[in-house]
């Protein structure tokens, strides 16, 4: 019934833009009383009335409080139209046919001015933290510049620790976030390209890269999978990751999220793009490969013997973390041979009266540390640390006395929690977090034979994915030897001349070699 | 739609049957080592399984283990009447000792071989042990000295006598099934017993058993074993033995062995066939109960001269042995079929009647290098 009523309204009842007129009507009472119908139900907006100069003319400002500055605009709007005007030497006389233009050169101190002709225009920028002006008998209104509001100043970003390298992080404010990257990168090829997204949220997307390095075709590709959204609104950068992908049923994610701006200017310098929305700090980067993601900004600021060791360590973590307790569980269920004897006796004795089989045990164990650790990322932070007293020793160690688990089996999913920590991408950490279950099912029905066969079928999926195009296994899968020096290891600067490879790429060099700096010359 | 459910029910009742042909840790017990005697006309088969217990309550005293024993006409049958007392399945591939009993060993070994060679849960890198004058499950009973298992014991005991002292070679399962079925060689086995000791019974490994064809003939003595020792053709590192002090009889010298490397060859001589035995070794000075001053070019000569000597008599002990019992125990039937496949088509099928009259040819190279922390005897303040 609901369903069909509100189907009913929706045809007959007009909406209050239908009613009123598109252009700005020359006569003020007019817009006001367009304006007023737009406007309705909206409390925070302030419509102000006034009169000015010679001859005494009608005007209103009208904005939405809590977006502007107030100052601003009673000191270089009000302030210049009601009292300094009348103090100039001509005392206060406006020049008739064109009181407009006289008031926004000549008496409005202030730096961002333009005139709009549309009332959806007007509303479009109050709601943006513009302040509007509308004068009678002119069928254009005078906008300015007044956004301002409290918004969160640059702070280091908390999701993406650093120890070396630049502590800043984006803020859910798109100005300041362009200025973090224009700071990084004083170039005019850095091109910042502006589009409003959601019908509703209008929200400010833009689309950031290096117009000498991004190859053209994939800077057209992502403008027009952006431009072919058409959704109500945008609130983050998720929106459109998902949106945009290339395969999206799938839960290898080909997007990289990050709040860092260091890290997406290494990003552009290597060609890519970095899609970023106003009103959240997550920056989207595309397109990114799966070996990437085992990459940390921070190695590029190391040393490159330390760094390379590091991420090392980090594809290790990142295939314990995978496999771990499914090659536990194979182990123990099916390939007692493999164990050795001294250690099989100590598994032995701590699984004595332990009622679940192994693969049911695991299954237990990682299903409660997931729960622990989503517990952990919604907790006020008053209750925190009590949840995780309850989770690790109540939990853990209380288990292990019942009889429920087994000792080495905590210290496997331990283990495994710990090492999936590691990987520097978030991203990555949740394909790891949901992957490590299918493996666990895997090893509790084949064993290893289980295991080998979702290792190839995880392989074979992410082999047939791409993002914008590039395969989301290379360098590895197809092989490239020159890029593949920095996935594994990281290249020393010195010795890193060329960008990583993309098609089209338009300059391929990082480093000039001594020839090519003397040619120069 | 209808297809993706029919795969996650498959993948759910898949998971609901693992388990099927598995065997959980917690319901199999552990056999650390077994073995098979062989009395009226039945095979005994004793197993030591290992009684898991936890770090945290250990200090409960009492043997780790438990020896269980069951009877039957054939190995098989006899191994698994050993589920009618005790309920846990077992885990055979983490048994690391396999134990003969004597009565098995001396009668025929044909009604054995064939388990062991087949059955997959053995694993064939296991050490071979003969017991004497106990049974093997009084073995098996034995509480080893500061170490938890039998079995394991055992196993350890072989390993360090020989780097320590150099008297016993181990054998593993699958060397004593290619002696057994191969021509021109015999396995030789070390041979574990109990002694009696004021703390209750200790276990003693003492001579190892030759077999011929398919039961046990012989033993071999500690000298005759060290000489077995000498003959083998891998590097062998290891071992001490005592030379008279030159010129004084009465005192003795101990060399350490530290490397041996012997190249045997066999010499067709009409009818004749001559194996020739180079034994080059190294060593170093150990020790020497009498402070006469040694460390001179001439009596390190003389050294090396009796540590050749001691050698030679070593090995010669052991080739008698072996002619003596008939048993090719060194492999030379073998190692002329390698080298002369015509021969021994010819002289293979009377290989035993000839072996004993193979005559050696040993000549032994023992060099002395090192002289530890001394380089002159032990002197007296006068």
């Amino acid at each position: 019934m609901r369903y069909i009523s509100s189907k009913k309204n929706s045809t007959e009842a007009e909406t209050p833009a239908q009613v009123v007129a598109e252009q700005l009507s020359p006569h003020l009472q007019e817009n006001i009383d367009s304006l007023k119908i737009l406007l309705q139900g909206c409390s925070d907006v302030v419509l102000k009335e006034f009169t000015f100069g010679q001859p005494a003319t009608r005007g209103l400002m009208l904005f939405f409080d809590g977006l502007i500055d107030k100052n601003s605009i009673e000191s270089n709007l009000l302030k210049p139209l009601l009292l300094e005007l009348n103090m100039r030497p001509e005392g206060g006389n406006m020049p008739d046919p064109d009181i407009l233009g006289f008031i926004q050169e000549k008496v409005l101190p202030l730096a961002e001015l333009k005139t709009l002709e549309t009332l959806q225009e007007v509303c479009h920028h109050i709601s943006s933290g513009d302040t509007v002006v509308l004068i009678d008998g002119y069928s254009s209104g005078l906008l300015a510049g007044t956004r301002s509001w409290q918004g969160r100043t640059v702070q280091s970003p908390e999701n993406e620790l650093v120890v070396f390298g630049p502590k800043e992080g984006f803020t859910e404010t798109l100005r300041f976030n362009t200025a973090l990257l224009r700071r990084r990168l004083k170039s005019t090829s850095l091109k910042i390209e502006s589009m409003v997204l959601g019908r509703i949220s209008k929200t400010d997307v833009v689309i950031c890269y290096i117009d000498t390095i991004a190859p053209p075709a994939l800077v057209a590709e992502v403008k027009k999978r952006l431009e072919g959204i058409d959704i109500d609104a945008i609130l983050d950068t998720g929106y459109l990751a998902e949106i945009i992908a290339d395969n999206k049923w799938t839960i290898f994610t080909q997007t990289e999220h990050t709040e860092k701006p260091d890290r997406v200017c290494g990003a552009l310098l290597e060609g890519r793009i970095c899609i970023m929305a106003d009103g959240t700090p997550m920056a989207l980067v595309v397109p990114v490969t799966f070996p990437e993601y085992m990459i940390s900004p921070e190695d590029y600021y190391i040393h490159f013997i330390p760094a390379s060791l590091f991420r090392m360590l980090r594809f290790a973590a990142f295939l314990l973390a995978l496999l771990l307790p499914s090659l536990y569980v194979a182990v123990i269920t099916y390939h007692h041979e493999m164990i050795p004897t001294p250690l099989l006796l100590t598994i032995a004795a701590t699984r004595q009266g332990v009622p679940f089989p192994a693969f049911v045990e695991a299954l237990l164990l990682d299903a409660t540390f997931e729960l622990l650790r989503e517990a952990g990322l919604r907790l006020p932070r008053a209750v925190g640390p009590a949840v995780s007293i309850v989770g690790a020793l109540i939990i853990g160690d209380a288990a292990v006395r019942a009889g429920l688990v087994s000792t080495p089996m905590v210290v496997i999913i331990a283990f495994c929690g710990i090492a999936s920590f590691v990987n520097p991408s978030y991203n990555a950490s949740i394909i790891i977090r949901i992957a490590r279950f299918g493996f666990l099912f895997a090893a509790g029905i084949l064993g290893f034979l289980g295991i080998i066969i979702s290792l190839i079928l995880m392989a074979l999926r992410m082999a047939g994915l791409s993002s914008f195009g590039m395969p989301y296994l290379a360098p590895i899968a197809p092989f490239n030897l020159h890029h593949m020096g920095d996935i594994i290891i990281r290249r020393p600067w010195f010795n890193n001349k060329n960008r990583p490879y993309m098609d089209d790429m338009k300059n391929i060099i990082r480093q000039k070699t001594e020839t090519e700096k003397e040619g120069k010359q | 739609m209808k297809k993706h459910c029919l795969i996650m029910a498959m993948l759910l009742l898949a998971v609901t049957a693992a388990g099927c042909g598995t065997t959980e840790i917690n319901k199999s017990s552990i056999p650390l080592g077994f073995g098979a005697d062989f009395k009226n006309n039945q095979v005994i088969f004793t197993t030591q399984l290992a009684i898991p217990t936890s770090p945290e309550k250990n200090g409960g005293g009492g043997p780790q283990f438990i020896a269980q024993s069951a009877t039957g006409a054939t190995v098989a049958e006899a191994a698994r009447r050993i589920s009618l007392t005790s309920s846990q399945y077992p885990l055979w591939s983490h048994s690391s000792l396999m134990l003969w009993g004597e009565g098995l060993a001396q009668s025929d070994l044909s009604q054995f071989m064939d388990f062991v060679s087949r059955n997959r849960f053995v694993r064939k890198n296991i050490q071979v042990v003969v017991t004497h004058k106990a049974s093997v499950e009084e073995i098996f009973n034995t509480k080893p000295i500061a170490t938890p298992y039998t079995a394991t014991a055992i196993t350890d005991l072989l390993q360090t006598q020989e780097t320590q002292l150099g008297i016993y070679t181990p054998i593993t399962l699958i060397q004593v099934i290619e002696r057994f079925a191969e021509p021109g060689i015999e396995p030789v086995i070390p041979i574990i017993t109990v002694k009696k000791a004021a703390q209750g019974n200790q276990l003693l490994l003492e001579h190892m058993a030759v077999f011929r064809d398919r039961r046990m003939v012989g033993i071999l003595t500690e000298k005759e074993s060290r000489g077995y020792r000498f003959l083998s053709p891998r590097m062998i590192e290891g071992g001490l033995f005592t030379v008279p002090f030159p010129g004084q009889p009465d005192k003795k010298v101990t060399l350490e062995m530290s490397r041996s490397q012997a190249k045997i060859k066999p010499l067709i001589q009409g009818q004749n066939i001559v194996i020739r035995i180079e034994i080059s070794a190294e060593g170093n000075f150990y020790e020497q109960n009498s402070s006469g001053d040694l460390f001179t070019l001439t009596t390190f000569k003389k050294l090396e001269k009796l540590a050749d000597q001691e050698i030679t008599s070593e090995i010669n002990a052991a080739i008698s042995k072996a002619q003596s019992l008939n048993s090719d125990i060194f492999g030379w039937g073998k190692l002329i079929r390698q080298t002369d496949p015509e021969l021994w088509k010819q002289i293979g099928p009377e290989w035993p009647q000839r072996f004993t009259d193979v005559q050696p040819e040993i000549t032994v190279k023992y060099q002395l290098r090192r002289s530890y922390l001394r380089d002159k005897s032990f002197v007296f303040r006068e």
